[in-house]
């Protein structure tokens, strides 16, 4: 056989291998429950991904706070090394999951919490995104057991995914400790913000009349699906930081988790402190910067003082 | 032929490349441009001075 044809097997095979390999990449996510409802709960965010640049160190900051516990299914999924993706597990049930962002051939440094919010037709909310200033970034994909997802930015530029579940939502349920309790938009523009959810989710504006905030965050504002608040938008408080989706972890001693922040790799943002309306909070960032708000639940107070 | 053949051999690149490019697709995150926390960024000291907020109902 000539030199020539040996080459052109060669690269014939190699052409093969490639599209092996890209038939190969089959992403086949779990569902966001291991008791999926049947039913679609628009608007709900139903899971965090956490993109981070150092998961060795996430695992180890958010194992040792809050007891996470992580399960790695990139090969299962037939993910491969580009793309592995790691489950979070909390008292057995799924919450969450974490993509190693180097294996994503970006160069630059995405690390964030990213909500996935629950809507009905993914393909028409990402229609709603673009029709109402949004920013598509990866169009409806299917990821079979999971459901249908599209990534986005809102348009203030904060980053989410949508989301439609093959089998169905978790159903609501009061938050453990050290699981997630609350999400909040914090963008530059809440007006803006709460047109733009209502049109591609489905949600509904709900003002807060609450003692103690009046002063402190006027205009803080409820997404709500029916009479259900589902998540919070408010002003940015923090100069610099561009509009962004914060996920808030249940605790009962954020004091306690903070004291512990910076030995294992994080930072803290805003020092534990009282809320005017009762409990704790604090904001840290985890070892790749990614930020997440800590909060105790119930709060100290008479529900009577809140007015939806 | 052998311009035959080096119109195969190209057609094969060509096609190579654009199935990779198929494979990008896959990845949910892949174009995700940036974070809104700038990766370690100067974010913090505020002390608890700063009202964040939380859930209420």
């Amino acid at each position: 056989m000539s030199f020539t044809a040996k080459w052109r097997i060669a690269f014939i095979y190699v052409v093969l291998l490639s599209i092996a390999a890209c038939a190969s990449v089959n992403i086949n996510l779990p569902s966001v429950t291991d008791t999926p409802t049947g039913e679609r709960l628009p608007g709900k965010i139903i899971w965090r991904d956490l993109l981070t640049n150092d998961p060795a160190a996430s695992q180890k900051f958010y194992g040792e706070l809050f007891g996470w516990e992580f399960e790695s299914v990139g090969t299962a999924s037939n993910l491969e090394s580009d793309s592995s993706y790691t489950l979070i597990r909390h008292n057995g049930q799924l919450i969450g999951g974490m993509i190693d962002t180097l294996a994503l051939n970006g160069r630059r440094d995405i690390s964030q919490w990213v909500v996935l919010m629950s809507v009905e037709d993914v393909d028409a909310s990402a229609e709603a995104v673009t029709a109402n200033g949004g920013t598509i970034i990866t169009p409806p994909t299917d990821l079979q057991s999971r459901g249908r997802l599209a990534v986005i930015r809102d348009a203030e530029g904060a980053l989410l995914g949508l989301l439609e579940t093959r089998d169905g939502d978790p159903r609501d349920s009061e938050p453990d400790v050290d699981g997630f309790l609350w999400d909040e938009l914090w963008t530059s523009d809440v007006g803006s913000a709460d047109a733009f959810y209502t049109k591609v989710a489905g949600l509904t504006k709900g003002t807060v009349d609450v003692d103690g905030m009046q002063d402190t965050a006027p205009t803080y504002s409820l997404l709500k699906a029916g009479d259900t608040p589902r998540a919070g938008i408010m002003p940015n408080p923090l100069e610099g930081l561009d509009p962004v989706w914060v996920s808030y972890i249940r605790v009962e001693d954020p004091a306690a988790i903070t004291s512990r922040v910076a030995e294992l790799g994080g930072r803290v943002i805003v020092e534990a402190g009282p809320r005017p309306v009762g409990g704790e909070v604090a904001f840290v960032a985890g070892p790749s910067g990614a930020g997440i708000a800590l909060q105790t639940w119930p709060l100290e107070q008479n529900n009577q003082d809140l007015n939806p | 032929m052998k311009t035959l053949s080096k119109l195969v051999q190209i057609s094969a690149i060509l096609a190579t490349c654009l199935l990779m490019g198929g494979c990008d697709d896959v990845r949910v995150y892949g174009s995700v441009g940036y974070s809104s926390y700038g990766g370690y960024g100067g974010y913090g000291g505020y002390g608890s001075s700063v009202r964040i907020g939380g859930r209420i109902y």
